[in-house]
């Protein structure tokens, strides 16, 4: 079967007509405190592009998640329906998070908080790439409401690493958790 | 997934007033997140039942007992259920990942068909082998068919 004809052409990456990137949706000024609702990806993406646009996206979110730093020390969070403040310790750290009730674990870490070592697979539970130590047992972060998890303790692969020096060249968050969950039982 | 609002039941009494109004409950959220996820469930309320008390187990002369919050991975590895009902631990661990085992409630599983076939087993069936009797509160209730 034919190939459907790219919709762009495709460009190296440094070539990327960067300043026509869907970097956010709003302007950096009016940036939500809280989680905007949930869209899909447009899908006529291919993967270079996504891979460009995801990386300015993540910045966007560095910045988004910095200026909700700023504000929650000047001001308690206002709390909207369908909105909630989680406050969890993660990898020792203790943050408090504002998120849409619908925000699972596993898109709290990676885009909210920006820890991104944690990996969505499968979103279903079936892979095991975005597993964490809650309260000191690994689960799957994608398959939980983060609403549901206020006072609680997480450890993401970040977490568990030496430093900068993460525990293998490529870190497997379901084989380095299961290993760290043992060695604390034993 | 579609907007809920969501809130915790500190009683059975609240959970069972949450429930009558409509709303979902969620204990481990192992298959209710993923449902709501692709839009089969819909609920406008969840309602965490979490902190109500139903996580112990007990092993008495006729049988083991577990509340229906115990996570499955506390009722396989419990050492009186493994050694004397070994059916149980093996049903349970052959049921779902150990991720999954350490987050899904024995409430919640009991009918749960395995969705991975690395995974071939329900806790279902060894609680028909063993001619096991659930015990349930809620208004509307009519008894298994």
């Amino acid at each position: 079967m034919d190939q459907p004809p790219p919709d762009q052409p495709e460009l190296p990456l440094t070539e990327l007509p960067l300043t026509e990137l869907p970097l956010t949706e709003l302007p950096l000024t009016e940036l939500p405190l809280t989680q905007p609702p949930h869209t899909d990806p447009p899908l006529t993406l291919n993967r270079r592009t996504f891979v460009g646009a995801s990386a300015v996206a993540v910045g966007g979110q560095v910045v988004a998640d910095s200026l909700a730093a700023c504000s929650l020390l000047t001001s308690e969070p206002t709390v909207e329906p369908g909105q909630a403040v989680v406050t969890l310790t993660i990898n020792g750290e203790r943050r408090q998070v504002p998120v849409d009730t619908r925000t699972s674990l596993l898109d709290l870490l990676r885009k909210r908080v920006g820890l991104t070592a944690t990996k969505k697979g499968c979103n279903q539970g079936a892979r095991g790439a975005c597993t964490i130590l809650l309260d000191g047992r690994r689960v799957i972060s994608c398959l939980t409401l983060a609403v549901m998890h206020d006072g609680a303790e997480l450890t993401t692969i970040e977490g568990l690493a030496d430093g900068d020096r993460l525990h293998a060249a490529c870190a497997y968050p379901n084989i380095v958790t299961a290993v760290e969950q043992t060695a604390a039982r034993a | 997934m579609h907007p809920f609002d969501f809130s915790r039941a500190d009683s059975e009494r609240a959970a069972l007033a949450a429930g009558a109004g409509g709303g979902r409950y969620i204990a481990g959220g192992t298959t209710l997140v993923d449902l709501m996820r692709e839009t089969v469930e819909r609920p406008t309320s969840v309602v965490d039942i979490n902190a109500l008390p139903y996580r112990q187990i007990e092993v008495g002369p006729a049988g083991p007992r577990a509340g229906a919050l115990v996570r499955m991975t506390d009722l396989a590895d419990h050492a009186k259920v493994r050694e004397q009902f070994p059916v149980i631990s093996q049903a349970l661990e052959l049921s779902a990942s150990a991720q999954l085992r350490n987050m899904a409630s024995i409430g919640g599983n009991l009918m749960q068909r395995p969705r991975c076939l690395s995974y071939e087993f329900a806790l279902a069936s060894a609680a028909v082998a063993l001619d096991s009797q659930v015990s349930v509160s809620g208004r509307g209730f009519r008894g298994w068919s």
